[in-house]
């Protein structure tokens, strides 16, 4: 059964993928909330961005609690369309909160990236006659997923915000990073010799 | 087997999704672990010796992990409760070594410390199948 041996583990692993990804932003979510502001903000702007993006992160993971349900009952398991889609969603959600979170987007580009590729899935397990409309929703992932690969590096530019604030001491995962320090250690060598 | 009536199954269905997907976790864990410890041995400021343990317990996790996986599979097909009872022994270094990378490590990554918190979920799961199935195998045993 090479549907079943091939179509469930990725499945599996890019549903992990995504979550892991969900709650790494949940974490970090410090650095999104500030480029979605203006350069002088108040207490209270920051607080209201912050809520709607912790709103958005809390919808993603109950929907998130749906999905795995219906996974781990096997429901699904011989409906390979259904497998397919949900691999694919998730595999570009993954792959775009990846950009959200090394990129610093904004938080509204987050809800786009909610309403495509989150949406979708658990109403597929409520409601199969749903699966009709798998070659649209398949098309409107390649529109999005070709949109956001299409950005710049920064939507706002190259913000000053977005450079001052990349704080070391997190050990971000980016190769900007890795040349920075490499950069900083050779200073570092040559001035004490 | 179950269409004799004699022999009721016995193997614990969800231990063994359980398994099969802990070993496709374990492996991506596994790859993902030695990438984070390039990235960490390039760019923070490790001293030898921690780096060396840390790779060398990875190593050995890999192993333990495989055992266990492999005892808990077979053990749960064949209804066998000694090779299960090896596998729930062999959880018990392996749960010890995921709280190790979970926190005590020399640097703890926040994605490390997801992917462990993950993985220590699947073991709390697989330590209350892994019990039932050895009472469930030992209790069918005595009467045949």
């Amino acid at each position: 059964m090479s549907v079943i041996s091939s179509l469930v583990p990725a499945r599996f692993l890019t549903l992990i993928a995504h979550l892991v990804i969900v709650i790494t932003i949940f974490w970090s979510r410090e650095n999104n909330v500030r480029a979605s502001l203006p350069l002088q903000f108040t207490e209270e702007e920051y607080n209201e961005v912050d809520t709607r993006l912790v709103i958005a992160l809390s919808v993603t993971l109950g929907l998130f609690f749906i999905e795995l349900a219906g996974f781990f009952s096997g429901v699904s398991m011989f409906n390979s369309s259904q497998g397919l889609l949900s691999t694919g969603c998730h595999a570009s959600a993954s792959v775009s909160l990846l950009f959200f979170l090394f990129e610093q987007w904004t938080c509204d580009i987050y809800w786009w990236i909610f309403a495509f590729c989150s949406t979708g899935r658990p109403l597929q397990r409520i409601y199969l006659p749903v699966l009709l409309c798998v070659p649209e929703v398949g098309v409107l992932d390649l529109l999005v997923h070709f949109c956001l690969l299409q950005c710049d590096s920064s939507p706002c530019g190259a913000h000053p915000l977005h450079r001052c604030l990349w704080v070391k001491e997190e050990a971000p995962l980016t190769f900007r990073d890795l040349k920075t320090n490499r950069q900083l250690c050779h200073e570092v060598t040559t001035t004490t010799q | 087997m179950a269409a004799s009536g004699k022999h009721p199954i016995l193997s614990s269905t969800p231990l063994q999704v359980l398994l099969y997907l802990n070993s496709w976790y374990f492996a991506a864990f596994f790859i993902a672990e030695c990438l984070m410890f390039v990235y960490k041995g390039v760019v923070l400021p490790y001293p030898s010796p921690n780096l060396i343990l840390d790779i060398v317990l990875l190593l050995l996790f890999l192993g333990l992990e495989i055992l266990r996986l492999f005892y808990g599979w077979k053990g749960n097909l064949c209804e066998r409760a000694l090779a299960m009872s090896v596998s729930v022994g062999v959880l018990v270094p392996c749960t010890v070594l995921c709280v190790y990378y979970l926190l005590l490590q020399t640097f703890v990554l926040r994605m490390e410390f997801i992917l462990n918190a993950i993985l220590l979920c699947f073991y709390g799961f697989e330590l209350i199948l892994g019990l039932m199935s050895i009472s469930t195998f030992s209790r069918a045993s005595v009467y045949r």
